[in-house]
């Protein structure tokens, strides 16, 4: 009797298990790869309104344009223009304000503006930037433009000012406190004591020790958030420049057009797009496996 | 003094977005190149509190929202990231549940529209539920595989070899040992549905009007002052929250 209760609660807890596993599939992975299977089906041709057999017509069409590659181009342009200014900002601010970080006000006020979304801060850098905007309104103030018109375009333009300013501005905090964490737990206060001990300045240290060990323990952290903005979809939509748009968007664009056969240029995009950043993870954590 | 300046710069940098959000909410016109609004009023919060408006249903909707993601990603991720934490091939399994990352929320919620149309959820509070679950329960599970050590496990096995019953050894070891855990991930799967964007967007077809999406909508009205106001409302509640206990919520980053 008793071994057939074991049985049954091992069967019990087995069946239960597969359950549980089911429903992990079905809520994290049928999602995306039922999505993007069905993306590829569609721009192949092989469902969708218009669906007329298996063709490569709309990728030709999306390749041939040219018009995906400039927008990941351009892309790869913003997203690696504000991860590096965002890396070399807080690298300053962590190790510039180690000890206000630690016990100080920034300690807390840092976190603050974690709490701004995207598309939040995208209305925020609009407000601040655009020819009536707030810094504008205070350069007419102080006498340094004559009327709004000589102000410069920051917002909307082509070399995409606006959004750069809108993910840095979002990057930095939280990768100040995350140097912050790598600095305390890679003990780098003693290690800083030991090297002006042996005789090396700050900026020594800096330079070769601290710097180096952050960005190296930060580097996965960092290529994900590259990847975030590279994929950026509000920022962009509210401040971007229309003849630039980011891939996210060019995506989108493409879905709301009235034209139904964009609909699997769409897809195609969203799938080139979806395979482009699984090969730059792949590639990217071979190698910095391979270094660490 | 070159970094008691600094760090009083960083300072203001940080509340502007506060105090700028704050005067916008209380203004009405204001017209280049004045610096401050032409003129002051708390009509745009009384709205919020009286009458049946746009954003108080906004308000609300975030709220129902966030809490019921927040609540069943938070329970399931608990539960399941145990199976997945136990599993033969568990970093394959973990693997899968960093796949809806990989994506832009924008491009997941374009390739999965058309199963939320088909099923009749697009445009409903209940498809977005969902929508946003894709994103928060992953986040659950992946969070709580720190939790199932192998200390945790053995008091696990204890209790039960004792005599306790599962539903004991929940209740008495198991969810105390989590608990700080649970309310972080609680607090964190809230904020993934609080500040989404494109997912709630293309699953509610515009039609579930959440923070986010009024935000978007005044600024393309150009009623600057009500986008002003919802964005506050997007961002205090956090920041509030933050404040008053940073090193609890954020314990463990």
């Amino acid at each position: 009797m008793m071994i057939l209760e074991h049985r049954l609660s091992t069967k019990t807890k087995r069946g239960s298990g597969l359950y549980l596993r089911l429903l992990f599939l079905l809520l994290a992975a049928a999602p995306v790869a039922g999505g993007l299977l069905y993306g590829l089906a569609y721009s192949l041709g092989l469902t969708g309104a218009l669906s007329s057999g298996f063709t490569l017509q709309h990728w030709q069409q999306v390749l041939a344009s040219g018009v995906l590659l400039q927008s990941l181009g351009y892309s790869l342009y913003i997203a690696f223009t504000a991860i590096t200014l965002a890396t070399a900002t807080a690298l300053f601010l962590s190790l510039y304000f180690q000890k206000s970080l630690r016990n100080g006000s920034l300690s807390y006020l840092l976190y603050l503006p974690l709490t701004i979304p995207a598309v939040v801060m995208g209305f925020l850098v609009f407000q601040l930037f655009t020819k009536s905007g707030l810094v504008s309104r205070v350069a007419y103030s102080l006498n340094w433009i004559p009327g709004l018109q000589q102000f410069p375009d920051l917002v909307h333009d082509s070399f995409g000012f606006g959004i750069i300013l809108a993910h840095t501005l979002m990057a930095i905090p939280f990768l100040t406190l995350l140097f912050n964490a790598i600095y305390r737990e890679q003990n780098l206060r003693q290690l800083q004591e030991v090297s002006e001990n042996l005789g090396a300045g700050k900026v020594y240290f800096s330079r070769h020790i601290a710097v180096p060990t952050l960005l190296k323990t930060a580097a996965p952290n960092l290529l994900l958030y590259f990847i975030f903005i590279l994929g950026a979809y509000e920022v962009p939509l509210l401040i971007g420049s229309q003849q630039h748009p980011m891939v996210s968007v060019l995506a989108v664009q493409k879905f709301q057009r009235f034209n139904l056969l964009d609909i699997p240029q769409g897809y195609a995009i969203s799938v080139a797009f979806t395979l482009f950043v699984l090969l730059l993870l792949s590639i990217s954590f071979k190698k910095l496996q391979r270094h660490a | 003094m070159l970094r008691k300046s600094l760090t009083v710069i960083l300072a203001s940098a940080i509340l502007l977005p506060f105090l700028f959000f704050t005067v916008l909410s209380v203004g009405q016109s204001w017209f280049y190149p004045s610096v401050l609004p032409q003129r002051f009023t708390l009509a745009n919060w009384q709205q919020l509190w009286s009458g049946q408006s746009e954003l108080q249903f906004g308000l609300v909707r975030s709220l129902i929202l966030g809490l019921g993601v927040a609540i069943l990603s938070t329970l399931l991720g608990f539960i399941i990231s145990k199976e997945i934490a136990l599993a033969k091939y568990k970093n394959r399994w973990l693997l899968l549940a960093y796949w809806p990352f990989v994506l832009s929320p924008v491009v997941l919620a374009i390739m999965v529209q058309r199963f939320f149309l088909l099923t009749g959820m697009s445009g409903e509070l209940i498809g977005v539920l969902l929508g946003q679950l894709i994103l928060a329960f992953p986040f659950a599970v992946i969070f709580f595989q720190s939790f199932w050590s192998r200390e945790v496990l053995q008091l696990e096995q204890q209790s039960q070899t004792l005599g306790a019953s599962a539903v004991y050894t929940l209740r008495h070891v198991l969810l105390p040992l989590a608990k700080s855990l649970l309310l972080i991930c609680f607090f964190q799967t809230f904020l993934i549905s609080w500040f989404e964007y494109g997912l709630t967007q293309f699953i509610g077809l515009g039609k579930v009007k959440t923070l986010t999406i009024l935000v978007f909508k005044y600024v393309n009205e150009a009623n600057i002052f009500h986008a002003a106001l919802a964005s506050l409302l997007i961002m205090l509640p956090p920041a509030l929250l933050l404040w008053a206990n940073k090193k609890f919520v954020f314990r463990g980053i």
